[in-house]
């Protein structure tokens, strides 16, 4: 009985220790040991322009740890050019409370406008790696960070057989760290090179690939390429052989992956790279948009991959407007998410779930892109950003 | 096979009978049950409508495990919904002691859904003002500490 006691009174103690506040259960206030888990879940525009709001606040929100590991949940980055100006809108991809399939969206929205960097083509043929988008049309490849509302211009590798390169960006979560992997687009080659991002690394490292090979331009336009927890895949081609590299971003390691679909080029421009279920997939329209095919990579190693089909999106909206849009990727939940083709009166976005069969149209009146705004080009897409504090 | 039940006791001394498997969702109430079985555990510092409030989310939350295999009760898209739709429903004092209970009875999703309820309540504030104003914070930076914090934190643009 005695020992059943003191084991009551360490419980206590422990009870104590970790949380402090609880012993007064009842004010408007924020609890101190909670206020890092709150400010973690903030907006980047939010965090930074309310470290003033009190000397802890400032504290916990400059800390490195809290810098480098603050992410936001994904969103959807939509931006337009404009003259010199890039607008940007960072929207949310979470479903607005029981609004049933068709609602206005009242979440907040993220909008800035900036000027447009110079010899840089922005374009939504890319993704969002752990906050960071890599751009590049055989210049010098340019990061930007939209949550920080910055540009970075780093010099290719000064190759001179290389007259065209690709470059990819990866992300090793383990350490925290953006790599850059830059090679010859034309010329098959059994080395890239790789550059770290936020090091002192100040010039491209030569790191051999084992298998000759070369990017290859898959869906429409530019070069694919996912980073998926870690690894990097990328399209690739060797004499008539086409396949998907591998790249470990951590320990710089390439492994070749083969497909269902072999070197049918037609087959490899229908289809688009994605992450689905934190694997690398495939997805796509195929019998002329009668149904949709999803591979799924089940095992890297032995090239193992499942495949399943999906209605279209002419199933829940029939004909014309299915034309009207374009399937721009997948949300973790497993969404399909449809963008316009073209310009709009304002903007909305279907999002499609293949397996319950249901969908959601959300529209946001507060962002309108009309015919008369005569934009240099149309609104571009990339889905599944997360938001960081990483600047450069 | 009946289901095993244990007795919570709020603040106010009134008794909560919950099947174990729904309190165990709170990591203190699950070492509690086994280090001290057939007992009431009071929760002194939680009153019965945070009490009440918090055994509803548990019960919307549990786990069946006598079906084998994923037989939640819900599937997790209507579970996501239906926090997003709880919490919105709660004003912000209540809110704050929801998210104390959640933190106090370690209880990580519920934490998780209050944090983000209350973020998303800074994040909607105007200003620092706002904020400080809404969440009793007192303001510790002089004028010119909060001037030269705003200047630092403007964006390149």
């Amino acid at each position: 009985m005695e020992q059943q006691e003191e084991k009551t009174e360490n419980i206590n103690t422990k009870r104590r220790k970790q949380s402090p506040s609880s012993s007064k259960l009842s004010s408007s206030s924020i609890p101190l040991d909670l206020t890092l888990e709150i400010l973690s879940k903030l907006p980047v525009e939010s965090v930074m322009r309310f470290r003033c709001v009190s000397k802890v606040w400032s504290s916990i929100t400059t800390d490195p740890y809290f810098i480098s590991s603050f992410k936001t949940r994904p969103r959807l980055l939509m931006f337009y050019r404009k003259g010199a100006k890039l607008f940007v809108f960072s929207l949310s991809q979470n479903p607005n409370k029981n609004e049933g399939f068709s609602y206005s969206s009242s979440q907040p929205i993220d909008s800035y406008h900036i000027t447009y960097p110079e010899n840089c083509c922005v374009s939504d043929s890319t993704e969002s790696v752990h906050g960071l988008i890599c751009f590049q049309i055989s210049t010098n490849p340019i990061i930007w960070s939209p949550s920080m509302r910055q540009f970075l211009t780093i010099r290719k590798p000064q190759v001179e057989s290389w007259k065209e390169t690709t470059v990819f960006l990866g992300y090793d979560p383990n350490v925290g760290k953006h790599k850059l992997v830059c090679m010859s687009s034309l010329k098959t080659c059994d080395h890239c090179r790789v550059l770290t991002l936020g090091s002192d690394e100040k010039s491209w490292r030569m790191v051999k690939t084992e298998h000759t090979h070369r990017p290859f331009n898959g869906h429409g336009t530019g070069f694919n390429g996912r980073c998926i927890n870690g690894v990097l895949y990328y399209q690739a081609i060797c004499g008539y052989h086409r396949f998907i590299m591998s790249f470990d971003v951590s320990s710089e390691t390439s492994s070749v992956i083969t497909c269902p679909w072999g070197g049918d080029y037609k087959v490899w421009k229908m289809l688009m790279m994605i992450s689905y279920e934190g694997k690398l997939a495939f997805v796509g329209n195929i019998r002329s948009g009668k149904r949709i095919i999803m591979w799924v990579l089940e095992d890297a190693m032995k090239s193992q991959w499942r495949h399943r089909h999906y209605l279209p999106l002419s199933h829940y909206f029939g004909q014309d407007l299915h034309k009207q849009f374009k399937l721009i990727g997948i949300t973790d939940d497993g969404e399909l998410i449809y963008s316009p083709k073209a310009v709009f009166d304002y903007l909305y976005i279907i999002y499609v779930d293949p397996k319950r069969k249901t969908f959601r149209r959300v529209e946001d009146k507060r962002i309108v892109v009309d015919e008369g705004s005569s934009l240099d080009h149309r609104p571009q897409y990339i889905p599944n950003h997360i938001e960081t504090l990483l600047s450069f | 096979m009946s289901k095993k039940m244990i007795v919570l006791k709020s603040s106010e001394g009134v008794s909560f009978v919950v099947e174990e498997a729904v309190a165990r969702q709170s990591k203190i109430i699950s070492f509690l049950v086994e280090e001290f079985p057939d007992r009431e555990l009071p929760l002194t510092n939680m009153t019965s409508e945070i009490l009440r409030k918090t055994i509803e989310y548990c019960k919307k939350h549990v786990v069946e495990d006598d079906g084998g295999g994923d037989s939640s009760s819900s599937s997790s898209g209507d579970l996501k919904e239906w926090d997003v739709k709880f919490v919105a429903e709660i004003d912000q004092p209540r809110l704050m002691d929801l998210l104390m209970a959640a933190n106090y009875l370690d209880i990580p999703s519920l934490l998780d859904v209050t944090c983000q309820k209350v973020a998303d309540t800074i994040a909607a504030c105007n200003d620092e003002k706002e904020i400080r104003a809404t969440f009793n914070i007192e303001n510790d930076f002089t004028e010119e500490e909060v001037e030269a914090i705003r200047m630092e934190n403007q964006y390149p643009i």
